[in-house]
């Protein structure tokens, strides 16, 4: 289950939005909540600078226990009345993001390392539009 | 999720195994069973294909996620379980590379085969089932947010996707 990775930094997520944007929040609670890239607490707490250091308005924040099942995310039923959507889950939990929202930005809040292999790390492709 | 595809199909399986061979079949019942190469279902044909060509197999094992090593540990331990794998000359893996190489390493002296290998990551649906949409650079394939079936990706990789048998 678990792919490798890593939290991408706060300033650069920052970056990404601006004062008054309509945004939603997604995490899986699976292998980015484990590598404290992603998670419920995580979530409340980049939810909350964002909305103090920017001025966003944070629409829904959705926990999912696996972000690279759609049947979990269309179970959570996610609005699509937002300008952009802020995903902390591995670059496959973006892929359904992306996948069911194609015209609504989703800023990728983590970035995927690899798959575990043993001792090895299996590189991934970066997918265009994440933070490599 | 990570994506499996197989190396194997059933006959060249069968070639690596002795008629001697006592035989544990091991599944991992997470992203594996999500790809449609193990889980219960699975694990269970493979066996009883294995038992029906005269194979001596002493034991179906499910494990909740191959890649924890603990989790392979107990069996070594639990009383349980220790006698059958002391008698265990070969163990039939149904996981990705790293549930594979966890299993290896902890059963050092025994016949360890790998079926599945791990390509990527992938996001299932019941609907669509798994694809994959991030490949492993090795692949050669690009992300596709669309993502590839697993059939597609296996003949694209020239490897086999879904059940052993």
């Amino acid at each position: 289950m678990v792919c490798a990775v890593e939290a991408v930094p706060y300033e650069k997520i920052k970056a990404q939005f601006k004062k008054g944007e309509r945004v939603s929040i997604v995490t899986c609670n699976t292998c980015t909540r484990s590598q404290e890239a992603g998670g419920a607490k995580l979530m409340e707490e980049i939810s909350q600078k964002l909305v103090q250091d920017v001025g966003i308005e944070v629409v829904e924040e959705i926990v999912l226990t696996i972000g690279c099942n759609f049947d979990y995310y269309d179970y959570a039923k996610p609005t699509s009345d937002v300008d952009k959507i802020l995903c902390l889950g591995c670059w496959a939990g973006w892929s359904v993001i992306k996948r069911k929202f194609p015209k609504i930005p989703v800023v990728a809040g983590v970035r995927t390392l690899g798959v575990p292999a043993m001792n090895e790390m299996l590189q991934v492709v970066t997918p265009e539009g994440v933070e490599s | 999720m990570i994506v499996v595809l197989r190396n194997l199909d059933y006959e060249q399986l069968k070639k690596k195994l002795d008629p001697d061979d006592k035989i544990v079949v091991w599944s991992c019942n997470d992203c594996t069973k999500y790809c449609d190469l193990g889980g219960r279902k699975n694990l269970k044909a493979l066996a009883e294909a294995l038992e029906k060509d005269g194979f001596d197999v002493i034991r179906q094992e499910l494990v909740g996620v191959s890649c924890q090593p603990p989790l392979i540990r107990e069996r070594t331990k639990h009383k349980a379980t220790k006698e059958i794998y002391n008698n265990a000359t070969a163990i039939v893996v149904l996981a990705c590379t790293d549930g594979f190489l966890k299993v290896q390493r902890v059963f050092r002296k025994k016949k360890i085969i790998q079926v599945g290998a791990s390509v990527g990551l992938g996001a299932y649906s019941k609907k669509g089932g798994m694809r994959l949409v991030i490949p492993l650079e090795e692949t050669g394939l690009a992300p596709s947010v669309e993502g590839y079936t697993l059939e597609e990706a296996a003949r694209k990789l020239k490897m086999q996707s879904g059940p052993v048998v």
